[in-house]
């Protein structure tokens, strides 16, 4: 009698391929290596400079409630950066003032990065006219032509307008729709079905309606993670501040400030360790609450048919 | 017509202007000079052009800037971008752990690179001289003190800190793959190591390509992480062009810019047909770059 010989997954077998293995060895090891130094940049946050000197590697002695927690105490109400203001002088800007301007340049950069390429995007995907193709070419060759120097002029720019020093001006440089992110809208507004729209119209609504009511409720997902993700690089961008908005200190200028000042009271490693700690708690919160938003959505490119 | 022009206008407003109109402007900035006593702008020719070929010879922080960011970018592509893929093509399959890996590979991108920074900085400085003195007994300098290990201390961590989205973006693009194409596959016998590179690198390929090109095009303006580890006061040696134009922003004086601007112009023309004959390059190897 003649046997079949059915199909079975080889699970486990493939499971113990060498290069799983392989890869499950290497990651581990990556793992530990991003771990320990995390770990060890949140013990010494809590030790003080003299013990510090003597114990580099370990726990902080004594009880958990015995533990340096002043340090961020410290550090959240007695760092300042000190600033230029025109027509004021020099300045102190302590840490609270520094966490009101990250939140003003953080949301604000974020809302309109996000809103401008996803209305830009829809625009140029339901609107098949020939400036909206040029908008497309235009965008995906600017990802590709590598622009080298234009700092400068930018600054220059940024002087000449008035733009220069002022949150308003970096909400204004953030407005626009160039990078990536315009992509993955446009291919967000691609995948939705034109009868949602046509449906609208002959209910007899307007563009505007149509844009606000059916298009953006349809890519929300989209928007939120994109609006997520733009958060959080504003959140921890101290280089843009730095150079354009030298009077308004953010947190991460701060930080910055902290890391490299040789100085001072807070020129201690566990200082430094303790202002980082405070930077990143705002950022890790969101990663922990919408970890599966922010590691998704994201693709871009596609593959080969 | 009326809804889409009064949308477009404000965008496409500020694209020509703090785009189309700086980079306009700053083509004229590499052919003038500023003169202090009037204040003004006068056209110079090629001057400044001139003296940036002039001092590549001259300054060593041009040719450590030309070798540090071509050694980072090619140690970022032969050893970031394959290790990219076999940990993208470990969590497509959703090996053990995969979820875990995922979240802790994702967190350098979550957290500032400055936070990441200052960690390593005293991580690498202070703790493993420490831990090698406990296991070995010998005595040995902090990988970023010492100048025999720097550049490589700070190649490894730009490699161990940019595997986030890279990962994500292959990961989110392979589990696109549809699973006729493998489960055919498998029937024939095929093994892990063959399916990634007969089956998944080829039709994630687009996305590979996409990266990069990309990551090319931003070649000269990589600043490394030197900014975070060193502010302004990195030692020549370890510059790369990007650090350069960004302190030299911070530091320099207005009189500066045209020189700049005539650097990042000479910059632009390298990388650009270098850029493009590797997009050829990439076309050729696979199906579509963007």
């Amino acid at each position: 009698m003649a046997t079949v010989k059915l199909y079975k997954p080889k699970a486990n077998n493939e499971r113990r391929s060498p290069l799983y293995i392989a890869i499950f060895v290497v990651l581990t090891v990556y793992i530990v290596s991003m771990v320990l130094p995390l770990v060890w940049g949140i013990t010494t946050s809590l030790k003080s400079q003299e013990e510090f000197r003597h114990n580099v590697l370990w726990l902080p002695q004594g009880a958990p409630w015995l533990w340096k927690w002043s340090n961020y105490i410290k550090v959240a109400f007695g760092f300042y950066e000190n600033v230029t203001v025109v027509g004021v002088g020099r300045t102190r800007v302590y840490f609270p003032r520094m966490l009101v301007n990250t939140l003003l340049y953080a949301g604000g950069s974020a809302i309109l990065q996000t809103l401008c390429p996803c209305i830009v995007a829809y625009l140029t995907c339901k609107f098949k006219y020939k400036f909206s193709k040029f908008i497309n070419m235009f965008v995906i060759a600017l990802m590709v032509i590598p622009i080298v120097g234009s700092a400068p002029s930018e600054m220059q720019m940024l002087k000449t307008l008035g733009l220069y020093d002022h949150m308003w001006g970096m909400w204004i440089c953030k407005f626009s729709f160039l990078g990536m992110y315009y992509l993955i809208f446009y291919a967000a507004f691609a995948g939705l079905s034109n009868d949602f729209f046509e449906a609208a119209y002959v209910d007899g609504a307007s563009e505007l309606r149509v844009l606000l009511s059916v298009a953006l409720p349809m890519v929300r997902n989209v928007i939120g993670t994109v609006l997520l993700i733009k958060f959080i690089d504003f959140w921890n961008d101290y280089q843009t501040p730095l150079l354009y908005m030298p009077s308004q200190p953010v947190l991460a200028r701060g930080i910055f400030r902290l890391s490299q000042d040789s100085q001072g009271d807070f020129s201690t490693i566990p200082f430094r360790m303790a202002g980082c700690m405070l930077l990143a708690i705002p950022t890790m919160i969101l990663f922990i609450i919408f970890k599966d938003k922010l590691m998704s959505n994201l693709s871009m490119g596609g593959i080969k048919e | 017509m009326i809804f889409y022009i009064c949308m477009m206008a404000l965008p496409v407003l500020q694209v020509f202007v703090l785009w189309f109109c700086v980079n306009i402007n700053s083509i004229f900035l590499a052919f003038k000079t500023y003169d202090y006593e009037t204040g003004q702008y006068f056209w110079n020719a090629f001057t400044n052009f001139k003296n940036v070929f002039y001092d590549f010879g001259r300054i060593p922080f041009f040719g450590a800037s030309i070798r540090n960011t071509g050694i980072i970018y090619l140690a970022n592509l032969i050893i970031g971008t394959p290790l990219s893929v076999l940990f993208s093509f470990y969590l497509y399959k959703k090996m053990p752990m995969s979820g875990v890996f995922k979240t802790i590979l994702f967190v350098p991108h979550i957290l500032s690179a400055l936070i990441m920074v200052v960690i390593y900085k005293y991580f690498v400085d202070r703790a493993i001289p420490t831990i090698t003195e406990i296991f070995t007994g010998k005595q040995i300098e902090g990988l970023l003190a010492n100048s025999d290990t720097t550049l490589a201390t700070i190649i490894f961590y730009n490699i161990w800190t940019g595997f986030g989205t890279s990962t994500v973006m292959y990961s989110s693009t392979m589990a696109g793959i549809s699973e006729s194409i493998v489960e055919a596959a498998k029937l024939d016998g095929i093994t892990p190591l063959k399916e990634l590179w007969h089956i998944t690198i080829p039709l994630i390929w687009p996305t590979f390509a996409t990266f990069v090109v990309v990551g090319f095009a931003g070649l000269f303006m990589n600043q490394a992480a030197l900014y975070n580890f060193f502010g302004d006061n990195a030692e020549y040696s370890l510059y790369t062009f990007g650090y350069y134009f960004y302190v030299s922003m911070r530091t320099s004086s207005i009189t500066q810019y045209p020189y700049l601007a005539a650097l990042g112009l000479i910059l632009t023309a390298v990388a650009l047909p270098l850029t493009f004959a590797l997009r050829k390059l990439m076309d050729r190897l696979g199906p579509k770059t963007i």
